[in-house]
């Protein structure tokens, strides 16, 4: 799953420390940030108005139920 | 304690704009419900973010109906915010904040350190020191005294700078490695590689031709880099075509000349589409490096001939140019002086001409309003489709391009 454009990426990363597994984004330079860590969150933020960056990135979830908590913020 | 609204956001505004001014503090205004109303802070949306992750702007709100008090709170990675509530007497509140700050000096290197453990790649470490570095580190002494000023100004309170809380929100997490799939590259492969690049740019000075040594280096490179990532390749490559030419005019080469390799070089480099081609780049790049210093070794200088020659074109490439036209001029045989321009300055006399008409279409691009086209024709480029062909390949963006970025749209044009 890819990510959507979106103009604030605060209600995302919300969402992501709902989460009950462990949350991946896999940038198209190989880079995977586990975003329920500190320190890939700051990764991740300090990105964030990075918009081509940010849309070559997919997200994985460990737990199915997440992608339904994530959904709103998610695209095929 | 409470403060009438409109006496305290005068004062705020006056501390604000001179704590920014003295280090570069940003503040932030927020509602009782997490609004944000204003920050004077740069990179607001990364910054809002850190401030939310980091746990501070909770922690901050959690003290809402606390007496106001000026809080010192420490999130992740070391990244701190001074946070005090306002009480109107109005009714309602808001939340001040000042950061965000590193508190220790080291705070920054233990970042970098945490980047180069997990071999992250160069977009993502570039993306991240722009952002992070550009957080002041301010001493714990003059946060107490900044949180003593912020006091006063919602209050007009003195408070010692003793009785500023200092608060830890959250402590940081184990971490997974990153890019797990790889292993990082062991600083054995890359203390050779870095060896063998000394070794090439000193024979590169000497304008020695270290072939064995050009050999292994393009293995290494290929081992060394295969384990990275196209992009983290080309930076590396781009690296180390500068520091050739920097050492090919340490070796005598003329400034224009290695200059203009570099340009060239660092231009295919961008354009490399698969891994293979870096170590055929490299040695090539180094071929032509290694010329520019022998020639310079043959040479002492420039002659009269290529000097007038030179003088010839910067004064005329506005007018159509040949190399008979400049030949003639020169009082030599078109022939004779083609090869002994080639010869002292590694430049066809075709790319010389074609580079200082370039560069004068750089300077027409960022300080006229001159239309493209125009451009073009003054510059005798023939037609607006071949200059931007040309302009392109050498520049690495169209002359529009050129002209929006570099000028920032002072000069748009009007075609």
């Amino acid at each position: 799953m890819k990510l959507k454009p979106l103009d604030n990426y605060l209600n995302f990363m919300t969402a992501v420390r709902e989460c009950a597994g462990d949350v991946l984004f896999t940038t198209e330079e190989g880079d995977r940030l586990d975003l329920r860590s500190v320190f890939c969150q700051y990764l991740f933020a300090s990105s964030c108005t990075d918009r081509d960056f940010l849309a070559g990135g997919r997200i994985q979830c460990s737990e199915t139920a997440d992608y339904v908590r994530l959904a709103p913020y998610l695209t095929e | 304690m409470k403060r009438a609204r409109k006496d305290v956001e005068y004062k705020l505004n006056d501390l604000q704009g001179m704590i920014y001014a003295a280090c570069r503090l940003g503040a932030w205004c927020f509602s009782s419900r997490k609004e944000l109303f204003y920050t004077t802070a740069p990179h607001q949306q990364e910054y809002h973010m850190l401030l939310e992750l980091g746990g501070c702007l909770d922690a901050a709100m959690a003290r809402q109906e606390l007496p106001g008090l000026p809080y010192i709170l420490t999130g992740g990675l070391g990244l701190g915010w001074i946070a005090e509530w306002v009480h109107l007497i109005q009714g309602g509140s808001f939340l001040v904040i000042l950061g965000p700050f590193y508190l220790k000096n080291s705070s920054i290197d233990d970042s970098l350190k945490k980047l180069d453990q997990h071999g992250l790649s160069v977009h993502l470490r570039q993306n991240y020191l722009r952002i992070l570095g550009d957080v002041p580190f301010i001493h714990e002494d003059s946060l107490r005294g900044y949180a003593c000023m912020l006091h006063f100004t919602c209050y007009e309170e003195n408070l010692s700078r003793n009785s500023i809380i200092f608060e830890g929100v959250r402590a940081e997490e184990p971490e997974t490695p990153l890019r797990p799939q790889e292993a990082p590259a062991s600083e054995n492969d890359y203390e050779r590689l870095v060896a063998h690049e000394d070794m090439m740019l000193r024979c590169l000075r000497q304008g020695l031709a270290p072939e064995s040594f050009s050999n292994d280096y393009q293995g290494e490179v290929q081992d060394f880099y295969l384990k990275d990532n196209l992009r983290q390749i080309k930076d590396n490559l781009i690296i180390f075509t500068a520091l050739c030419a920097r050492n090919a005019i340490r070796g005598g080469a003329s400034v224009p000349s290695a200059k203009h390799k570099e340009g060239k070089w660092i231009n295919r480099i961008e354009h490399m589409a698969s891994y293979g081609e870096a170590g055929q780049i490299t040695g090539k790049m180094y071929e032509e490096f290694q010329r520019l210093v022998l020639i310079s070794r043959d040479t002492d200088g420039l002659s009269k001939a290529v000097r007038d020659c030179q003088d010839y074109i910067r004064m005329n490439y506005t007018s159509p140019l040949t190399t008979e036209d400049i030949a003639r001029h020169c009082g030599y045989t078109e022939y004779y002086l083609t090869r002994k321009f080639t010869k002292e300055t590694g430049l066809k006399l075709s790319d010389y001409i074609r580079d200082v008409r370039l560069d004068a279409a750089k300077v027409m691009l960022l300080t006229s309003k001159k239309d493209i086209q125009r451009i073009s024709e003054e510059l005798q480029f023939g037609s607006r489709s071949y200059f931007d062909r040309v302009f392109s390949r050498e520049v690495g963006m169209s002359p529009k391009q050129f002209r929006e970025t570099r000028g920032q749209g002072a000069g748009k044009e009007n075609a």
